[in-house]
């Protein structure tokens, strides 16, 4: 029981992150003063924090499940590192752009959501097959 | 700039108390649920500081070289608390 409430609050924390990530590499494609400020005191607020907890809840799951052995949860510690670098990256450039202004053409935030659409799939792939 | 100095002085720490204690007690006194709750622990002061490294570094705060040294310092014991310092410097400096 304790282990599945533990993964409900990991899936509950990655939906939230994943989300926020979204919002900051739209706000990032098209770029408003307002709605980047909005957006950036929404991830310090929200998501950052829920990236906090699905990293938390993820290590309690490897814990109580005893999957720290498991080869699968190696490769996908490495794909959640680089998310959490991609998200690091998108959060960085949103500061930068706020301080700096939008300077067009904007290119900003291009790679990020195909990046780390791609970087979900495999995590998921990872989690549901565990090979 | 102050969210990844205390970042980088939670990792310095979490790694003294794997290094420090949570080893030599698995190791010395046999007690392996020292590690079990201290690595974890460690892990996730390692990605949260990981993520500080690179959001300040997309901010323009740091270059690469100083990310290198940031990431590199991760792995050092007491190397955080020498970063922290650093970082402190640069931060004055501005």
């Amino acid at each position: 029981m304790l282990y599945e409430l533990t993964k409900a609050a990991h899936l509950v924390s990655l939906f939230v992150w994943i989300g926020g990530m979204v919002a900051v590499a739209l706000a990032l494609r098209a770029p408003d003063p307002a709605h980047m400020k909005a957006v950036k005191a929404y991830d310090r607020a929200v998501t950052t924090p829920a990236m906090i907890l699905a990293l938390l809840f993820g290590i309690l799951l490897g814990v109580q499940g005893g999957w720290f052995s498991s080869a699968w949860l190696g490769m996908k510690i490495v794909l959640v590192l680089v998310l959490s670098g991609l998200h690091g990256a998108l959060v960085g450039t949103l500061r930068r752009t706020i301080w700096e202004g939008p300077t067009p053409p904007v290119t900003r935030g291009r790679p990020f959501l195909p990046v780390g659409l791609v970087l979900v799939v495999l995590i998921v792939l990872l989690v549901t097959t565990k090979p | 700039m102050i969210g990844l100095m205390r970042a980088a002085v939670f990792e310095a720490v979490t790694l003294l108390a794997l290094f420090g204690v949570a080893m030599p007690l698995k190791y010395g006194a046999g007690i392996p649920e020292a590690v079990s709750v201290a690595g974890p622990v460690h892990g996730l002061a390692f990605i949260v500081f990981l993520w500080f490294v690179v959001r300040s570094w997309a901010e323009g705060l740091i270059n690469w070289a100083g990310a290198l040294r940031l990431f590199v310092g991760a792995f050092i014991p007491f190397g955080g608390f020498v970063n922290e310092r650093w970082l402190r410097a640069q931060w004055e400096d501005v």
